[in-house]
């Protein structure tokens, strides 16, 4: 399974994607800033996204993976999950 | 020997993954506590375990960063405080380096540039310099802005403070909703480092981004000094 992380700033992509790999290491794991998004989700066309609520990505590019995590940067760290054409929200994940 | 390191922040997602980087270095590192950024978990983990480097998370306003930072620095006064911000502003970090932090490392920096901050403090244990990573647009836009960054209403509202007008007068003179004046407030403290009215009218007369003129006379519109209407 391919995971696309996007989130911003570097310190949280990299943090996360270490995690990620590290607690599910059968997992395809890649990061990418914001800015080159659209192009690695073209490339490298990750079953999971997992991005921020502020990095300006387009609805069409979230459309195009099967699901994705949200995640929006304030107090608490709150996620919506899109799955399956449900989403859901969690609170400080 | 291993450099024992204490992560403070309040996001866990964060946290945990910062731990398992910093944990991947092997004997490099020990992450011996972690907690949320201020409560009374860190003070207890930090102040019990004296680690060498304590990481803290600080993306609040100043008095909060104040408390927080003098919990810390109190809990344990030989370890060395690495602040992690999402505030890309070089006053800001100059009021953090007043309470005494060693490093700013903004969230835009890499796990390897935190870990090489790190490996630089331990080097220099006595080491008086702050280190500083910030993003180069950042740096490169400081002082270009008229005001210091600030905006044209922002800096109409400093003036008003500086005048001594409440938030209510300053909603009233600026037709503004009280809480709107609020919030460009503390935008203003954030973008200039500050935690007070005081602090932001000291700051501001200081690098002449408002001038003792428009504090002290009438505004072009006719409107005059607190002192004058009450």
């Amino acid at each position: 399974m391919r995971v696309l992380v996007v989130l911003t700033p570097l310190m949280y992509r990299e943090a996360i994607a270490h995690s990620l790999r590290q607690h599910r290491p059968a997992l395809e794991v890649r990061i990418a800033a914001p800015e080159v998004a659209e192009e690695d989700l073209k490339a490298f066309a990750p079953h999971l996204l997992v991005h921020s609520d502020t990095d300006g990505l387009e609805r069409a590019a979230l459309e195009s993976v099967r699901s994705w995590v949200e995640i929006g940067y304030s107090d608490s760290m709150d996620a919506w999950i899109y799955s399956e054409g449900h989403l859901d929200k969690h609170e400080d994940i | 020997m291993a450099i024992r390191v204490h992560l403070a922040d309040d996001h866990t997602l964060f946290r945990e993954g910062l731990e398992a980087i910093l944990a991947s270095r092997g004997e490099g590192i020990e992450v011996v506590g972690q907690s949320s950024t201020g409560g009374e978990d860190a003070v207890a983990l930090i102040e019990g375990n004296k680690p060498d480097v304590v990481i803290a998370q600080i993306d609040v306003d100043l008095n909060t960063a104040r408390e927080v930072l003098l919990r810390i620095r109190s809990s344990s006064p030989d370890s060395r405080i690495v602040v992690l911000t999402i505030f890309d502003n070089l006053r800001y970090a100059q009021a953090l380096s007043k309470l005494g932090i060693d490093a700013y490392i903004h969230k835009s920096s890499s796990a390897d540039e935190l870990m090489a901050t790190i490996d630089a403090l331990m080097r220099e244990p006595d080491g008086e310099n702050v280190l500083i990573s910030m993003p180069r647009g950042s740096l490169e836009r400081m002082g270009e802005e008229p005001m210091g960054e600030l905006s044209e209403r922002e800096t109409e509202i400093l003036v008003h403070v500086a005048r001594g007008l409440s938030n209510h007068q300053i909603a009233h003179e600026l037709n503004l909703a009280e809480a709107t004046v609020k919030r460009h407030l503390a935008n203003i403290y954030q973008k200039v480092g500050v935690g007070s009215r005081g602090e932001a009218t000291r700051m501001a007369l200081q690098e002449m981004w408002i001038g003792i003129s428009e504090i002290t006379t009438a505004d072009l519109d006719g409107s005059a000094p607190l002192e004058e209407r009450s």
